[in-house]
């Protein structure tokens, strides 16, 4: 199973990921990220793969499981 | 064509991170470099660049007073001669959402980045124009500035961090317009890099590559070419850069227009009927989440398409 793997040492929660994927991520009312599904899908690759290429602290990443 | 040698530029935020690999980007290059970080923060910088040769002084203070940056370009014009080039790089990040946001945190934002940007550059400015304006020829100066494409996307967890940015690469293309016939460039850069601004981490490099793309050392080389006079023509340009990849970024386009003149030919103005036919009935037809926000620029990888 492809999953989204979230680095939390290096997770600031600007929210960049949400922007790109607001239905895999989101920050929650603490202001944390909270991913509400971390499978990869066909529907949601590409919008995940913005976000792991746009997260500015490098903190996500694609991994198989 | 990209000789720096004998130029004075000023870095700001160069204590650490990028700023710090912008100014030893410059000193190798030959350029006398006014670094500025808060108060000790540069110190060590200083010593790295005395070590390899390079001159350098130190003007250490809030870049967001504007003490600070009377006190960066009378280090370079008085303390070394002239002024060449400006490196708006300091900056801090206080991620919160908006409805979680302090009006300080807000305020403290705007004030370094943008803030910051505008004092130095300002003061820069006045002394290129008062110089071309004695010598009656134009300067050969260049200012480059720091946004991020948090401008583009919106994250919604730094609405005070990109509100700044967006402000920053207003600033550049005005700065580019009003300076051009006086001789200065401006330009911006939205760099991805893993630096110490955002957190108290610093990430370890798993990707194996012999450069760490997220590090500092690729966005350096680019910031000491914009302000070599190698980059004349090079001028009101935002540039995404890391990992080995620099992105020109385009003018937004039109998406779609709608003229009362062709449409209601016979009304003075829109009526909301009228717009919610035309405007609300294109929005039926397509997909609601793609706004102004430059989503695809964030799938821009090194080496990728």
């Amino acid at each position: 199973m492809t999953k989204i793997s979230v680095d939390w040492d290096l997770c600031e929660s600007n929210g960049v990921c949400e922007a790109m994927a607001s239905d895999v991520f989101h920050l929650d009312d603490d202001d944390l990220l909270q991913v509400d599904d971390p499978i990869v899908t066909d529907e949601n690759r590409e919008r995940v793969e913005r976000a792991v290429a746009g997260c500015p602290r490098a903190a996500l990443s694609i991994v198989e499981d | 064509m990209a000789n720096l040698d004998g130029r004075v530029a000023i870095v700001t935020g160069a204590g650490a991170g990028l700023g710090r690999a912008e100014a030893l980007a410059l000193a190798r290059a030959g350029v006398r470099v006014v670094l500025n970080d808060l108060p000790d923060g540069a110190d060590a910088v200083a010593e790295e660049i005395r070590a390899l040769g390079g001159e350098v002084a130190l003007a250490p203070g809030d870049v967001s007073e504007r003490a600070t940056a009377d006190a960066m370009v009378a280090a370079a014009v008085d303390g070394f001669g002239r002024l060449d080039a400006v490196v708006n790089n300091a900056g801090m990040t206080r991620d919160k959402m908006l409805f979680n946001m302090t009006d300080e945190e807000f305020d403290a934002v705007l004030a370094v980045h943008l803030r910051g940007h505008f004092l130095l550059t300002r003061n820069a400015a006045a002394h290129w124009r008062a110089r071309a304006k004695e010598t009656g020829t134009p300067v050969d100066a260049a200012v480059v500035n720091t946004a991020s494409e948090a401008f583009l996307v919106g994250p919604p967890g730094q609405p005070n961090y990109a509100a700044a940015k967006a402000g920053i690469v207003a600033l550049t293309i005005s700065t580019a317009r009003a300076l051009g016939r006086c001789g200065v460039r401006a330009n911006a850069i939205c760099p991805r890099a893993r630096t110490a601004m955002t957190a108290d981490v610093f990430g370890a490099d798993a990707s194996g590559a012999e450069v760490d793309p997220y590090s500092p050392e690729h966005v350096a080389p680019l910031v000491a070419y914009l302000a070599s006079p190698a980059a004349a023509r090079i001028t009101g340009q935002v540039f995404v850069v890391y990992g080995g990849m620099v992105a020109l970024l385009a003018a937004p386009t039109v998406a779609q227009r709608w003229d009362l003149a062709i449409e209601q030919p016979d009304a003075g103005t829109w009526d909301l009927d009228a717009l919610d036919k035309h405007v609300g009935g294109w929005f039926v037809e397509h997909d609601p989440s793609v706004g102004f926000a430059a989503d695809a620029i964030m799938r821009l990888t090194p080496g990728g398409q």
